[in-house]
C-alpha cells in the first residue's frame, strides 16, 4: 500500500512555511514535485501557476473545469490543470482532502470592504504584492485553484462555502508538467468558516522529479481512522498494460473499460463468452470465537444455520432501525468460522461494536490485504476454469458439481485458490480468492487459457450496465443506511423467523408497510435515464419515485432502469412516466416490471 | 464518401440500416457489412459515421428514410476532409508522431477501431479498417489541416 507523504525524512528541495495571512512566489523546474501542506488542519491555500517562459500562460480554471469534465481535476485520468492555452501546467498526483474550490477568486479586498472590514488582508493582494517581482501586473482578484476551500454549488445555482474538510497534515502533491512560476497563500480569511475563523500557516515543498509518487486519492475508513492512500490490487499491474482508463473505487484502481475494447464489447463478451473482473477492492473478514454464529445471526440478514460448510449466503448487514449498513455474502467455513466478503472496511468496526454490546467472544480479522479476488463470469467461465483447476479431495466435489452459492478450495497450477459459485453479473460465473503475489500468475494462466474461449477483461462500465440487467444492488444507488432490505428489493434475504435479528421489530413493521419498493423500468424510447431522475404517475404532475440506477440494455435492445417507488405503483404492468431535460418537458413512458429483465428466473447463474 | 447521423435514436436507425451487428458495436470501433459496401463506425452512444462506395447513390435515400420520423440529424460533413493509406505503409509512422487522447492507444491499434488524436496539436480522428481489399489507415481532419497533415504525412491521399 502506498505510503501517506507526511514525514521529513524524504528530502525535499525547498522547503517553506508560509506565515499565516500572506502568500509566496517561487519557481518549479517540469517534472518537480509540489506538496502543499495543510499544517494544522482547516486552512485554504490558493494557488497561482504561470508557464516561466512565457508569464501570459497562466492557469485556468474554466479551462480546467471544460477539458476534464469535472469542477475540479480529481487523481487519475482527469488530474490535469490547463492553462488558458489548453496546455497542462500541473497534474495533481496526490490529494489527501479531496475537497477544493475552482469556482471562485481567491479572496479579494472587496469582499471584506464589502462586508465591513476595509484594509483587511486578500489573498488577492498578498499574489499582486509578490507576483510583483516577476512583472506580473496587480489584478483586483486573482482566479485561483483554491486548495482546501470548501464550496459548494446548490441545485438553484447558490454558491456557499462552509469549514474545511482538510485536517492537520492534508495535502496535495503537484506535478509541474513545464517550467513555473507558482504562488500559494496562507489564506487571511477570519471572518466566515473557511478557515475555521482562524488562520494558520501553509507548508509548501518542492521533490526532485526523481522520486516517481504513486497517484493516490486517501480515504478514511472510519471518522477518525488514519488516511489510507489508493492502492494497486494484486492483478492492476497486469490491467495496466490493457488499459490506461483506470479510475479510484473503494481504494483501489479499478478499470473502467479496456482500450481496443470498450463498453459494448466487454459487456457482449460476458454474456456470450467470458471475461475477467478485479473486485479486490471488496472487503473481506474473518469472523472466528465461540460466539461467531450468534453474532451473524443477529448482525446479517439471512439465517445462517441453514449453511453447511461449503456453502455461503447473500444478504445484508443491518443497523439499529433496520437500515443496510452493506450488502455481501457469509462463507462458512467451519463451526463458528466465517468469512463476510462486503463493500466497506467500516463492517468490522460494527460487527465488533455488536459482538461488544451482547457480550460476545468474536475474533474480527480483516484479510482484505490478504486476499484479492478475479472474476471469471460468462457462459464459458466453467469451461475455462475445468482446464486449469484442481479441487481439493476434501471437497468431494468437481467444479460441475459446485453450486450456486458454493465454494471450494484448490488449486489453479501452483496457485492456491477458494472458487466461490457467486458473481455480479447475472451469468454463470466463478469468484476465484488467492494470496496477492499470486495475482500477476492468475491473470496470464486464465488469460492464456481463455483465449481461445474468446476471454476478455472487463472494466466496471460494462459491469455496471450488467448489474442493472440482473436487477443488483449497487451501495449508494439502490441502497444506504435509511434503507430497509424491503425498500431495497432484497427483502427475501431477512430471515424474520430467526430467534434474534437486529432491528426485528422494526422490519416486522417495514415489511408491512414499505415506504417504497424497487421495481425494475423498461421505456419506451431511446432516452437512457440516470440517477435520481424523478418518476410521474401517468399524466400527473406530482412524483412516486425516482431512478436508481439507468443504462441502455443491450439484452432487452431498450434502455431500463432500477426505480424505487411507493407501493401502489411499484406493480407488475403498472404504466409511469420517467422525467426526462427538467423533468416536465420530456415525459417518456415506462412500464413497471421486475427487477431483472435478463433471466428472470436465474437460470443462467444456477445452470 | 461519408455520411454522419446521430441524435437519441442514432441506435435506432443504425439498426434500421445495418441490422442487429450494429447494436454489438461498441464506441469507437466500427464494422464493414458482409457486402463491403458500408462501414459503420460508432462515436458514441447514438452516433455514427458511415462510408459508403462511391457509387452507391441510392443510400442518401435510405438514410433519409431510416431517419424520417426519429430525432437524430444526419448530413455529409462538409468541413471533415478524409485522408487514406494502406495500413502497412503508416501505421509504424502514426504511432511515432501522433499523440492519442488518453485513454485511448495507438499501439497495437487493431482492424476496425478509431481513436482522436493530435500531431503538432493539429487534431484528427485515425480509423483502422479494412475497406474493398485493403487493409486501410483513414484520418478525418478539418478540411483547413489537409495541407498541414500531408507535410507530416506525404504518403496519405485525399479521397473527399
Amino acid at each position: 500500500m502506498p505510503a501517506l507523504l507526511i514525514d521529513d525524512t524524504l528530502p525535499a528541495l525547498w522547503d517553506c512555511t508560509i506565515a499565516p495571512r500572506t502568500a509566496i512566489a517561487y519557481t518549479v523546474r517540469a517534472g518537480q514535485y509540489i506538496q502543499i501542506i495543510d499544517v494544522k488542519g482547516q486552512q485554504c491555500s490558493d494557488f497561482l501557476a504561470f508557464a516561466l517562459d512565457d508569464l501570459t500562460e497562466e492557469l485556468d480554471s474554466t479551462v480546467t473545469r471544460t477539458l476534464n469534465g469535472l469542477a475540479v481535476p480529481q487523481v487519475g485520468l482527469h488530474g490535469k490543470y490547463f492553462s488558458n492555452k489548453f496546455r497542462p501546467l500541473v497534474e495533481v498526483i496526490q490529494d489527501t482532502c479531496g475537497k477544493h474550490d475552482s469556482f471562485l477568486l481567491a479572496c479579494t479586498a472587496k469582499y471584506y470592504e464589502d462586508a465591513g472590514y476595509p484594509g483587511h488582508p486578500s489573498c488577492s493582494e498578498n499574489f499582486n504584492l509578490v507576483l510583483a517581482e516577476y512583472g506580473i501586473a496587480p489584478r483586483r482578484g486573482w482566479s485561483a485553484i483554491n486548495f482546501f476551500f470548501n464550496t459548494a454549488v446548490s441545485a438553484d445555482g447558490t454558491v456557499s462555502l462552509g469549514e474545511s474538510w482538510s485536517r492537520a497534515g492534508d495535502y496535495v502533491l503537484l506535478q509541474a508538467k513545464q517550467d513555473l512560476l507558482c504562488a500559494s497563500s496562507a489564506c487571511p480569511d477570519d471572518i466566515d468558516p473557511a478557515n475555521g475563523w482562524k488562520p494558520t500557516e501553509i507548508r509548501v515543498r518542492i521533490f526532485t522529479p526523481e522520486h516517481h509518487f504513486p497517484k493516490a486519492i486517501a480515504y478514511r475508513p472510519l471518522p477518525h481512522a488514519p488516511a489510507k492512500l489508493t492502492q494497486d490490487s494484486a492483478f492492476t499491474s497486469s490491467i495496466r498494460q490493457l488499459t490506461d482508463d483506470l479510475a479510484e473505487y473503494n481504494g483501489f484502481w479499478v478499470p473502467h473499460s479496456f482500450a481496443h475494447l470498450g463498453v459494448e464489447a466487454e459487456y457482449w463478451a460476458l454474456r456470450e463468452r467470458a471475461v475477467l473482473i478485479d473486485l479486490s477492492a471488496l472487503r473481506k473478514f474473518d469472523i472466528t470465537g465461540r460466539d461467531a454464529f450468534d453474532l451473524l445471526q443477529y448482525a446479517f440478514s439471512r439465517d445462517i444455520s441453514k449453511l453447511a460448510v461449503g456453502q455461503s449466503a447473500y444478504g445484508c448487514l443491518l443497523n439499529y432501525h433496520g437500515g443496510i449498513v452493506d450488502d455481501g455474502i457469509v462463507f462458512c467455513l467451519g463451526e463458528n468460522t466465517y468469512r463476510y466478503v462486503g463493500n466497506c472496511e467500516r463492517d468490522q468496526w460494527w460487527l465488533e461494536k455488536l459482538a461488544r454490546e451482547q457480550g460476545w467472544q468474536v475474533h474480527i480479522a480483516d484479510i482484505s490485504d490478504r486476499l484479492h479476488n478475479l472474476a471469471l463470469q460468462g457462459p464459458y467461465s466453467r469451461a475455462i476454469l475445468e482446464q486449469v483447476l484442481d479441487l481439493d479431495p476434501q471437497w468431494q466435489t468437481s467444479l460441475p458439481e459446485l453450486g450456486y452459492f458454493r465454494f471450494a478450495t484448490g488449486k489453479i497450477k501452483h496457485i492456491p485458490v477458494l472458487v466461490s459459485r457467486t458473481g455480479y453479473t447475472g451469468e454463470l460465473g466463478y469468484e476465484l480468492f488467492i494470496a496477492p503475489e499470486y495475482g500477476a500468475d492468475l491473470w496470464q494462466i486464465l488469460t492464456a487459457v481463455g483465449k481461445k474461449f474468446g476471454l476478455t477483461p472487463m472494466g466496471m462500465l460494462a459491469l455496471e450496465r450488467a448489474r442493472i440487467e440482473a436487477g443488483l444492488l449497487s451501495a449508494g444507488r439502490e441502497f444506504d443506511d435509511l434503507t430497509s432490505p424491503y425498500e431495497a428489493g432484497i427483502g427475501w434475504t431477512v430471515a424474520l423467523k430467526k430467534e434474534r435479528l437486529i432491528a426485528k421489530d422494526s422490519l416486522l413493521k417495514l415489511k408491512e408497510r414499505p415506504p417504497k419498493l424497487t421495481v425494475g423500468l423498461v421505456l419506451e424510447s431511446n432516452d437512457i435515464p440516470c440517477h435520481c431522475q424523478p418518476v410521474y404517475a401517468q399524466g400527473e404532475a406530482w412524483r412516486v419515485g425516482v431512478i436508481t440506477s439507468g443504462t441502455f440494455s443491450p439484452y432487452c435492445d431498450r434502455p431500463i432502469a432500477l426505480a424505487q417507488l411507493k407501493p401502489e405503483y411499484a406493480v407488475l404492468g403498472t404504466r409511469v412516466e420517467v422525467g426526462f431535460i427538467d423533468g416536465k418537458q420530456r415525459r417518456i413512458p415506462a412500464t413497471v416490471g421486475v427487477m431483472s429483465p435478463y433471466d428472470p428466473e436465474k437460470l443462467k447463474v444456477r445452470g | 464518401m461519408l455520411w454522419d447521423f446521430a441524435g437519441v435514436d442514432g441506435l435506432a436507425v443504425a439498426m434500421t440500416l445495418f441490422g442487429q451487428p450494429v447494436q454489438k458495436l461498441a464506441v469507437w470501433r466500427s464494422l464493414v457489412t458482409p457486402d463491403s459496401n458500408y462501414a459503420i463506425l460508432r462515436l458514441c452512444q447514438g452516433n455514427f459515421r458511415i462510408r459508403t462506395i462511391n457509387n452507391d447513390l441510392d443510400f442518401p435515400r435510405k438514410l433519409a428514410q431510416a431517419c424520417s420520423n426519429q430525432r437524430v440529424w444526419y448530413d455529409q460533413l462538409t468541413y471533415v476532409a478524409e485522408m487514406s493509406c494502406p495500413s502497412d505503409v503508416m501505421l509504424h509512422r502514426l504511432e511515432q508522431i501522433a499523440l492519442p487522447k488518453p485513454p485511448f492507444r495507438l499501439q497495437n491499434l487493431p482492424l476496425n477501431a478509431a481513436l482522436p488524436a493530435r500531431i503538432n496539436g493539429t487534431a484528427m480522428l485515425i480509423w483502422r479498417y479494412f475497406w474493398q481489399g485493403t487493409d486501410l489507415v483513414q484520418l478525418h481532419c478539418a478540411q483547413g489541416d489537409v495541407q498541414k497533415i500531408r507535410v507530416c504525412l506525404p504518403d496519405f491521399s485525399t479521397m473527399a
